[in-house]
C-alpha cells in the first residue's frame, strides 16, 4: 500500500468509528416506539460532555416478588424488563431472561437492593440511561422543579436498547 | 549509525577530548575521529513546542465547546462541524507535511482531539448512560492506526494513556475484554517505535492496570490482590533480559516496594492466618521485606532505600505506645549501626568489596 493510502486508511478508520456510533442509538430514534417514565433528577457534570440531569427512573426499582427467576440468575445479569401502559407512563410488567417476543421491553443490569434488615427485597436494574446532556447552566431549572414535583423522561425504544430523547417537568 | 549524544554529554566528550590532545594523549586526527561517530540527538524543537501547544489548546477548546452543549446549534450542525474540521485538518496535515513538518504534525495531532470531541459529541447527542468509558477506547482505537502510519511516539503514547484510562474507568461495565487485544499491541507498538523507554513505561502501566482489572473482576482478597502484584514486581526487578531492562527493574522496584510497604500492616493478612497471629505473620514479613530492601541498597539500589524510610516511618506512626515503640527503634537503630560498622571494618581489613 503506498504511503497516500495507509495516510488516507488512518483518517478513516476514526471517522469509520464515529459514524458507527450513531447508527444504534440513530435507528432506535428514528423506528424506536416513544414511551413516557417517571423519574427524579439532579444536575451534575461530566468533564467531557458537560452538564447533565442524572435521571433515576421509577422502572429502576422492581420489588423481588415481581421477579419468578431465583435470585442468581437475576443478581449481576442482564436482563430483558418488558413494560406495560399505565394511564401515561410505562410500568414494569415481567422480567424475562431471553428477549419477549412482543411489546416494549428494555435490557437493563440487575443488582440486588438491601433493605435495612439486611434482606433483598428489591432490584436494582440499570438501564444505561441515566443522564440527559443540557446546556451549560439551564440544569439548575429543571433540578428545582423535580423536587416539587419530577421529571417525566421521554424514551424511544427499540429492540431492548432505548434512546433517551426528551426531559420535561410534571 | 552514528552514536547519539545530548548537548552536554557530546561538550563534555569534547572538552575531555581537547584535554587529551593538549596532553599529547591522542593526536588532532584521532580527537576528530572520535567525535565523528557521535552526532547530537535531537532535543527540544521551539517550533514543535509551539505549534504543538497551539494545536494541544485549539483542540481542547472544541472538546470544551463541545461540553458546553450550546443550544445555538443544532447537534447535527455540530456533528458536521467535527466531520469537517477532522477532514480538514487531515488533509491540510498532508499537504503540509513535506514543506512544513511541524506544523504538519501538530494539525495531525488537533484531529485526534477533533475526532474525541466527536465521540463525547455522538455520547451527548443520544444521552449515552453510565460512566462511558467506551469512549476512551474507541479514541484510543482511532488514534493508533494514525501513530502507526506516522510512526510517531507521542501519537501511540497518548493512545496508550486513552486505553490505561478506558482500563481503569471500565469497573461498571463488566470485563475489559478490550485488554486481551490491547495488551499485545502497546508492546508491539513498542518494538515498531524504536523500543522507545517512554512507550515501554507505560505499555507495562497499562499491563498492570488490566492484571489489576482481573484481580478485581474475580473478587480477589486484598492480600492476594497484593502478593500477585509483590510477586510481579520481584520478577519485573530480578528477571534479566534485554528489552529495556532499566524500566523494568525501575518499575519492579517501585511496585514491590508499595506493595511490600503494605504488606507490613498486620489486618491484611486476616485471610489467610489466625487474628491472633496476624502481628506476628506481618512482622515477620516487613524483617524479611527490610532485608531484602538492604541487600538491594548494597547493590546500589536508591528506590530500596526510599521504602526502607516508607517503613520506619509506618511503623513510627502505627502506634501511640511511646515507651515499646522508643524500645523498638533504639534496639533497631544500634543494631543497623553495628552491622554498618563491622561493614566498614571487614572492608577495611580485606580491601575487597564495593559498597554501592
Amino acid at each position: 500500500m503506498t504511503k497516500k493510502r495507509t495516510f488516507l486508511l488512518a483518517v478513516l478508520i476514526p471517522l469509520l468509528i464515529l459514524l458507527a456510533m450513531t447508527i444504534k442509538p440513530q435507528t432506535t430514534v428514528l423506528f424506536g416506539q416513544q414511551i413516557l417514565l417517571e423519574t427524579k433528577a439532579f444536575d451534575p457534570t461530566d468533564l467531557f460532555r458537560g452538564d447533565y440531569v442524572a435521571v433515576r427512573f421509577v422502572i429502576s426499582d422492581i420489588a423481588k416478588s415481581k421477579v419468578s427467576l431465583p435470585m442468581d440468575k437475576v443478581s449481576n445479569k442482564n436482563l430483558y424488563v418488558s413494560l406495560k401502559q399505565e394511564g401515561q407512563y410505562y410500568v414494569v410488567d415481567q422480567v424475562s431472561e431471553t428477549k419477549p417476543q412482543q411489546g416494549v421491553y428494555l435490557k437493563g443490569k440487575f443488582q440486588d437492593t438491601y433493605n435495612p434488615n439486611g434482606e433483598v427485597d428489591k432490584y436494582s436494574v440499570d438501564y444505561n440511561l441515566d443522564k440527559y446532556f443540557l446546556e451549560q447552566g439551564s440544569g439548575k431549572d429543571l433540578e428545582q422543579k423535580s423536587r416539587s414535583g419530577g421529571v417525566i423522561v421521554t424514551v424511544k425504544v427499540l429492540g431492548g436498547y432505548g434512546v433517551l430523547t426528551g426531559i420535561t417537568t410534571r | 549509525m552514528k552514536r547519539q549524544l545530548s548537548k552536554a554529554n557530546f561538550s563534555l566528550i569534547s572538552k575531555e577530548l581537547e584535554h587529551y590532545e593538549s596532553s599529547q594523549l591522542i593526536t588532532g586526527e584521532q580527537k576528530s575521529k572520535i567525535l565523528e561517530i557521535y552526532e547530537l540527538k535531537e532535543g527540544l524543537n521551539f517550533i514543535r513546542v509551539v505549534v504543538t501547544i497551539g494545536a494541544i489548546l485549539v483542540g481542547l477548546g472544541i472538546l470544551s465547546f463541545i461540553s458546553s452543549n450550546w443550544a445555538g446549534m443544532s447537534h447535527l450542525v455540530k456533528l458536521l462541524i467535527i466531520f469537517g474540521v477532522f477532514g480538514g485538518v487531515n488533509v491540510a496535515a498532508y499537504l503540509l507535511s513535506e514543506n512544513y513538518p511541524k506544523t504538519g504534525r501538530s494539525l495531525i495531532y488537533l484531529g485526534t482531539l477533533v475526532y474525541g470531541a466527536g465521540i463525547f459529541l455522538i455520547g451527548q447527542m443520544y444521552n449515552f448512560g453510565g460512566e462511558f468509558p467506551t469512549a476512551f477506547l474507541l479514541w484510543s482505537l482511532g488514534v493508533v492506526p494514525m501513530a502507526f502510519q506516522l510512526k510517531d511516539k507521542y501519537l501511540m503514547l497518548f493512545a496508550n494513556i486513552l486505553f490505561g484510562v478506558y482500563l481503569n474507568g471500565s469497573y461498571d461495565l463488566g470485563f475489559p475484554y478490550a485488554g486481551w487485544v490491547g495488551v499485545p499491541i502497546v508492546y508491539l507498538a513498542f518494538n515498531y517505535f524504536e523500543r522507545s523507554k517512554l512507550l515501554l513505561f507505560f505499555a507495562n502501566l497499562t499491563t498492570l492496570s488490566f492484571i489489576l482489572q482481573i484481580t478485581i473482576r474475580y473478587e480477589m482478597k486484598g492480600l492476594y490482590v497484593t502478593l500477585i502484584f509483590f510477586l510481579i514486581g520481584l520478577l519485573m526487578y530480578g528477571i534479566k533480559h534485554t528489552l529495556g531492562p532499566d524500566i523494568f527493574r525501575v518499575q519492579g522496584n517501585i511496585l514491590f516496594g508499595v506493595t511490600g510497604v503494605i504488606l507490613t500492616f498486620p489486618d491484611i493478612w486476616d485471610v489467610l492466618v489466625g487474628v491472633q497471629s496476624i502481628r506476628l505473620v506481618s512482622i515477620l514479613f516487613a524483617l524479611a521485606f527490610i532485608a531484602l530492601l538492604f541487600a538491594l541498597i548494597r547493590k546500589g539500589s536508591l528506590i530500596s532505600l526510599i521504602f526502607v524510610c516508607a517503613t520506619i516511618f509506618r511503623y513510627y506512626t502505627d502506634t501511640f505506645a511511646f515507651l515499646p515503640k522508643s524500645l523498638f527503634f533504639i534496639v533497631g537503630g544500634l543494631l543497623l549501626l553495628g552491622f554498618g560498622y563491622y561493614f566498614e571494618r571487614m572492608m577495611k581489613t580485606s580491601k575487597g568489596g564495593t559498597l554501592a
